[in-house]
């Protein structure tokens, strides 16, 4: 309820009261303002997986005036990705829009190095270690239930080790594929993600979507995690409103260790994002570790575990 | 413990060591009014000794000789020269005469001259002379007034907080008669709680500070009320373009006792109530207003007793209300109203007692209650069928703090050479810091949000103003204060430094050195000045704010004008704000895990150049300055510019008594702009996984908190005055011009977009150049 009140009361009420005191001393003018000149900067985006190839996405940032929807990408930089025993130098492919090398595959607890030169600008840098990827022990479903809103809800504790003496972040995504026969020869799949809601409102963010929850291991360093969460539907057990017409359903929980990068840089992301256009929260700055420049580069290792 | 101990033995000492020769002793008044005369110099020409009269008007000078030749002088008034010879201890009762000629009328001020006191960064702004200052809209302000010293800044354009020194606007002991004041602006800023009428005396402390004084880190502004004439019924009003104000004094028995009330309302709700309703047919009626009272009462027991009592209370209130019916087959009618609240009232009851000649004490109890609230009320009559079904609504955000508070405090004045002072105070707190109250006709109330706290504070503290010779003055002290909250028992030893060395009697160098600690914080929101601001004290987990302030400077007295340069810094730390992306109306999330606790440091340069006296006198002021925040969780850690971080800062205000009944003023105020956060680019999220976390794939790149700077702010106030007397009394015209040249002053900034759709970045101001007329009498 109070959610829902102050949504309106900081949308409606307390911006006609702004508006009111304004008119008061009725004198309201306003002066268009030059912002200083800025040149742009490179902006560097990597997602560095283990046992996969590296894609690095290349573009310039733009001015805050700019209304443009397109950020331009940088397509004649020299990028290169480098560990303690290889460097490649990594492609620009065009369709795709980024830079990319078929000639090292990523390896988890590594270090990567990323530098960037292009023309007027400084090296860019930056560089991370893919973690270590974690396996799920077990998910143990425990209960059906309903949420606020009678939705039916199911609930389960995924357990894991965390690896000691080094601080972790991790992600947890449900996946859902279903295969479906309509007949007549016929068939598709469907590929989504459910949403879930950690049970410890510790690991509630208030701007998550409900795809996915991220945390670190503050409350379980070193030990055995036990999350649990509540997921929406009646996945778990068989069926759900949805999903009747599905001949077949493989539901898998996947826990994506990352690093302190991606974990800093989407939860100030998330929270800018989540307070756009309110005048009374405070201004977030999102986190970096891009040198000479803006963006993130992660690393994940990843985890499935198929739930039968 | 064994500190203060020992330190109060040292004082007591000193009145066994100088309780020889004899003791004058009394008190210093207005010969029409009876009004205490605070500051009033007393000096023995034979010693070449004195005393100054206490914010009581009371003083104690005891003399080594047999004989003393008394000067007693006020500027502003006619000195007394009090001759006696081979006395035993003996009270006088003093009073001054106002001096005819106006060469030496035009500014009363403090006499104690500047090179002679240890005082450092404290300045006495004679009332009349805030009254002579140009006002905004014929509102005359005390804290606007303050806001032209070095030093001292406003926070944005129209608003009446103060930032002294690199601090925050919680962090100023505002005192009305010995009662803090946790807001004390009333139209969202653009006024102050104190009508200047009512007022007798006004000082702001920024640094230096001797011990009596405790609780905030940055200043101290002391603002005492009048008690009444105690001769005769006298009154003041004025009538202005926003606002009207009366006050009426007078004694309710001659010499005995008096009273003082004075109110203040605002009526442009009432002016523009008939044009709004009738632009709506009837059906919104929006407004603002604010009142305010203060009244005083004090009676003379005997000489050795009196007791005042004064109270204060004020409330602003911005509203909304709509009403409308409807009908389909049933006659349906609404009324909705939203606004927004808040306001204080102060109480102090206060008990002087002179218990001997060299020993005064002062007994106060006051009650003092701050409360916002921000309210909604619909309800809903449904008629039909004989029948009428009535729904109301109700929803309530409000915070508030209550305080019950005894203090205690002692002048003791063995000899001319040491003024001791020592006391102590007790203040039980409750705050109430954010709470949502839901209520329909059906149901009951429910309550979210955080639960009251209480908390007491306590204090005790002693205080020596030391004459180690003719040349080195040192005012020494220590101050010692407790904060209980929860289980946790806050507690903290201050000492307090401040000497003067005089170079020459015209010259004099000073240097001093304070702690401080503040047990209450104010959450403040992203600076747009609202009453919203919520106060919360110290807890367990958020530990209260500290500072250290070392201040050198050197003062010269030279033909009329006061110079003083004044070099500070001040570290704080314990400092709050809110996190990055907190957002201050959300009740679901306790205040405490909304907020970053940091460290500050200010340093800076004060000059002030100063005319009292004289049928032109003013002052000019010059301030250069830094001040930064660091906190763990904004700015990744780094040391950013404090909102208020202002390089420059430059006001000069005249007044010009050119005629028996015509005078003019003017002030300009120059200072750096505010830093804001403002984005200045934009870039594209990763692709791949953003929309797992936000609702945008653009990141608005900030540099850095605060990294962006406003529009410097200056403006040029006017004023002209003519005034005639009448057999009744007096009326007085005044014409005033604020920001007379329309200096368009940054307000806010925003991003907008112009008729061709192309985004711009927007200054918004408030008030262009605005001129007002005052009608006022006396009688």
């Amino acid at each position: 309820m109070n959610r829902i009140f102050f949504q309106f009361i900081k949308i409606d009420r307390l911006t006609i009261l702004l508006g009111l005191w304004v008119s008061l001393v009725s004198c309201e003018k306003e002066i268009a303002w030059d912002l200083p000149e800025q040149s742009a900067n490179l902006v560097v985006h990597a997602d560095l997986y283990n046992d996969s190839i590296p894609k690095v996405r290349l573009t310039y940032s733009k001015s805050i005036l700019d209304t443009s929807l397109h950020f331009k990408p940088v397509t004649d930089a020299e990028v290169i990705l480098s560990n303690n025993d290889k460097t490649v130098i990594l492609k620009y492919k065009e369709e795709e829009g980024i830079y990319f090398s078929n000639d090292i595959i990523l390896e988890e607890n590594e270090r990567y190095q990323v530098r960037v030169n292009a023309e007027g600008y400084d090296p860019v840098f930056s560089e991370v270690v893919v973690p270590k990827m974690v396996p799920i022990a077990e998910v143990k479903f425990n209960e059906e239930g309903s949420s606020e809103n009678n939705d039916p809800q199911e609930g389960v504790t995924i357990i894991f080790d965390d690896p000691a003496e080094e601080d972790n972040y991790y992600v947890i995504l449900t996946r859902i594929i279903r295969e479906y026969d309509y007949g007549n020869g016929n068939s598709g799949s469907q590929e989504l993600f459910v949403y879930m809601e950690p049970k410890n409102p510790v690991y509630q963010k208030e701007y998550n979507s409900g795809a996915g929850i991220m945390f670190n291991d503050q409350l379980f360093a070193g030990e055995t995690a036990k999350i649990d969460l509540k997921l929406s539907g009646s996945f778990l057990r068989g069926y759900d409103h949805n999903g009747g017409d599905a001949v077949n359903q493989e539901i898998y929980f996947i826990l994506y260790s990352v690093s302190e990068s991606y974990f800093r840089f989407y939860n100030t992301f998330g929270l800018q994002s989540y307070n756009n256009g309110d005048p009374f929260a405070q201004p977030v700055q999102v986190y970096t570790n891009v040198e000479n420049g803006l963006g993130v580069v992660t690393g994940q290792s990843v985890f499935s575990y198929r739930f039968k | 413990m064994k500190i203060i101990y020992a330190f109060l033995c040292a004082f007591f000492l000193v009145h066994v060591v100088y309780s020889q020769g004899f003791t004058i002793s009394g008190s210093v008044r207005e010969s029409g009014s009876k009004e205490n005369l605070i500051g009033v110099n007393i000096y023995d020409k034979l010693a070449q000794k004195g005393a100054v009269t206490n914010k009581y008007g009371y003083f104690s000078y005891t003399s080594e000789r047999d004989s003393v030749d008394l000067y007693i002088s006020y500027v502003g008034f006619k000195t007394q020269r009090i001759q006696l010879g081979k006395v035993q201890d003996t009270t006088i009762q003093v009073l001054l005469v106002p001096e005819a000629d106006l060469d030496e009328v035009v500014v009363s001020a403090e006499v104690d001259q500047i090179q002679e006191t240890t005082r450092m960064g404290s300045i006495n702004v004679p009332v009349r002379q805030i009254k002579e200052l140009p006002a905004l809209m014929g509102e005359v302000d005390v804290l606007k007034a303050l806001q032209l010293m070095p030093g001292v800044q406003s926070g944005t354009e129209g608003a009446s907080g103060l930032y002294v020194r690199g601090g925050g606007p919680d962090q100023n002991l505002i005192l009305l008669d010995g009662v803090p004041v946790y807001n004390a602006s009333h139209l969202f800023g653009f006024f102050s709680v104190f009508n200047a009428d009512a007022l007798n005396n006004v000082e702001v402390i920024k640094g230096g500070f001797p011990s009596r004084y405790g609780g905030r880190l940055s200043s101290v502004v002391d603002v005492t009320m009048r008690e009444g004439n105690m001769e005769k019924v006298k009154g003041e009003g004025s009538i202005g373009l926003i606002s009207s104000k009366v006050t009426v004094e007078g004694p309710l028995e001659k010499e005995k006792s008096s009273f003082l009330v004075s109110a203040r309302r605002t009526y442009l709700d009432l002016l523009a109530r008939p044009l709004i309703i009738a632009s709506s047919n009837g059906k919104e009626n929006p407004g603002y207003y604010f009142y305010d009272l203060n009244g005083k009462v004090n009676r003379k027991i005997n000489d050795k007793n009196r007791l005042y009592f004064s109270v204060y209370g004020g409330k602003d209130k911005a509203y909304y209300k709509y009403s409308g019916s409807t009908y389909s087959g049933t006659q349906e009618s609404h009324e909705d109203e939203f606004g927004l609240k808040w306001g204080n009232l102060i109480s102090a009851l206060r008990w002087n007692n002179i218990i001997n000649k060299r020993l005064f004490s002062n007994y106060t109890f006051t009650f003092s209650r701050y409360n916002f609230d921000l309210f909604s009320f619909y309800r809903e009559d449904v008629s039909g069928n004989n029948e009428t079904n009535s729904l109301t609504y109700s929803e309530n955000y409000f915070s508030g703090i209550r305080d019950w508070a005894f203090k205690a405090d002692y002048d003791y004045v063995p000899n001319p050479d040491h003024y001791i002072r020592f006391g102590g105070n007790m203040t039980f707190h409750k705050f109430s810091p954010g709470v949502y109250v839901t209520k329909d006709n059906n149901d009951p109330a429910t309550i979210e949000g955080t639960t009251a706290l209480n908390s007491t504070e306590y204090a005790i503290y002693a205080e020596d103003d030391i004459n180690f010779s003719g040349k080195l003055k040192a005012n020494l002290g220590l101050h010692y204060s407790g904060f209980i909250t929860g289980k946790k028992n806050y507690q903290s030893l201050q000492p307090r430094i401040a000497a003067r060395y005089l170079v020459n009697p015209s010259t004099s160098i000073k240097a001093s050195f304070v702690t401080m600690r503040q047990y209450i914080h104010l959450l403040t929101n992203a600076g747009l000045g609202l009453p919203t601001d919520l106060w919360v004290p110290s807890t367990e987990n958020i530990r209260p704010q500290e500072a250290m302030q070392f201040g050198l400077g050197a003062v010269k007295n030279i033909n009329g004008f006061e110079l003083s340069i004044e070099a500070y810094y001040k570290n704080m730390d314990g400092l709050i704000a809110y996190k990055d992306g907190s957002t201050y109306l959300n009740v679901d999330q306790d205040w405490q895990e909304k907020v970053a606790v940091g460290e500050g440091r200010s340093y800076g340069l004060e000059l002030l150049i100063q005319k009292k006296i004289g049928r032109i006198s003013g002052w000019l002021g010059y301030t250069l300055s830094k001040s930064e925040r660091r906190m763990d969780e904004i700015n990744f850690g780094e040391w950013f510019p404090y909102k208020y971080d202002r390089r420059h800062d430059v006001s000069l205000a005249i007044t010009h008594e050119w005629n028996d009944n015509k005078d003019f003023s003017l002030a300009w105020v120059y200072g750096t702009g505010n830093a804001i956060s403002l984005p200045t680019q934009m870039y594209e999220a990763p692709r791949s996984s953003y929309s797992r976390w936000a609702y945008s794939n653009e990141v608005r790149y900030y540099e850095s908190r605060n990294n962006f700077r406003n529009r410097a702010y200056h403006r040029l106030d006017l004023s002209f005055s003519w005034w005639k007397t009448k057999k009744w009394g007096e009326r007085k015209w005044t014409l005033a011009i604020y920001n007379a040249y329309n200096r368009m002053n940054p307000f806010f900034m925003d991003f907008g977009y112009d008729k061709a759709r192309v985004r711009k970045l927007y200054q918004y101001s408030l008030f262009p150049m605005i001129p007002s007329v005052t009608y006022g009498i006396k009688f």
